[in-house]
């Protein structure tokens, strides 16, 4: 394989994006990760469901974020000749304390649940007498998304990160 | 298209409704995100009422052109099938999506959005 063969045979999919305000871009980015990963894993089903958790995850960043500022990082691997590999999405915003709170109290919950499918449709009947938001974002990317999710928090700031190692037949 | 329910349109996402004796069909196209729930928390909105007041039997909800929806989006039919659940014998009808199974975001949440309605939500996977 030539050097140019070789640029454009990435063994990943990796971005960092900084976006301010971010609300408005959701949907860009959502359809920017899913082009970029379709051009490394051959499994579409994979591909969307990354690509949702990505778009959840920016959303819920930009609408609960202080400053307005959210950073968003992908890496995607090229399934490797098992068809094995592991993607990471990780978002940073600042938020309220009182968000925060809420953000983590929803991951435990998320986390603690035994049966994530259960857990989604006790989420859904909560979120139809709900007023404000949806609070389904989380547990779409582990219900859905079939895809781990955690969070940090250090003073003001959060970092969510939703994750799955993934077995897929064929790499692109 | 219907006086009754007006249909909603933006730059990324429309709805629009049309009433036959027997049920209302529904279209929707494009992308439903943050700057969409607005727009579809009044059509469903429209749609909910005129559905009661005629006493339809069956709202048909054609989605195959729908490229994703949200949360937030899926929260205002998770809203919708919650306020249908709560009407009387009467007032109830059944929705029944037309799903598209080349957009993978319809197999999943619309099993969740048939889970979560039981026998009021039925989906049907059909080619666009």
């Amino acid at each position: 394989m030539n050097a140019e063969a070789q640029k454009m045979d990435a063994s990943g999919f990796n971005i960092e994006l900084g976006l301010v305000p971010a609300g408005c871009f959701v949907s860009t980015v959502r359809r920017f990760v899913e082009e970029g990963l379709e051009k490394i894993i051959a499994d579409h089903d994979l591909v969307y469901r990354i690509s949702m958790a990505a778009h959840e995850l920016l959303e819920n960043a930009s609408r609960y974020s202080s400053d307005r500022w959210v950073s968003l990082r992908l890496s995607a691997d090229r399934p490797g000749d098992d068809g094995e590999g592991s993607a990471e999405i990780t978002l940073r915003n600042e938020s309220t304390p009182e968000n925060l709170a809420h953000l983590q109290e929803t991951v435990n919950e998320i986390a603690q649940a035994g049966d994530a499918m259960m857990k989604y449709q006790e989420m859904l009947r909560r979120s139809s007498r709900r007023r404000d938001g949806s609070g389904l974002g989380l547990i779409r990317i582990r219900a859905e998304g079939e895809m781990s999710v955690s969070v940090t928090i250090e003073g003001n700031q959060a970092q969510t990160i939703a994750k799955v190692d993934y077995r897929t037949g064929a790499a692109r | 298209m219907s006086e009754a329910i007006p249909s909603v349109r933006s730059d990324d996402f429309s709805a629009e409704a049309a009433i036959a004796a027997h049920e209302i069909k529904v279209r929707m196209t494009g992308n439903a995100d943050l700057v969409t729930k607005p727009l579809l928390d009044r059509f469903l909105g429209d749609l909910h009422s005129e559905a009661a007041r005629r006493k339809v039997p069956e709202v048909i909800v054609d989605v195959r052109p729908l490229e994703f929806m949200n949360s937030s989006c899926l929260k205002s039919f998770v809203s919708w099938i919650g306020t249908l659940e709560e009407a009387d014998e009467h007032g109830r009808y059944r929705i029944t999506f037309l799903s598209n199974p080349a957009m993978l975001w319809q197999k999943r949440s619309l099993h969740a959005l048939s889970c979560f309605g039981a026998d009021l939500v039925h989906v049907s996977s059909l080619d666009p």
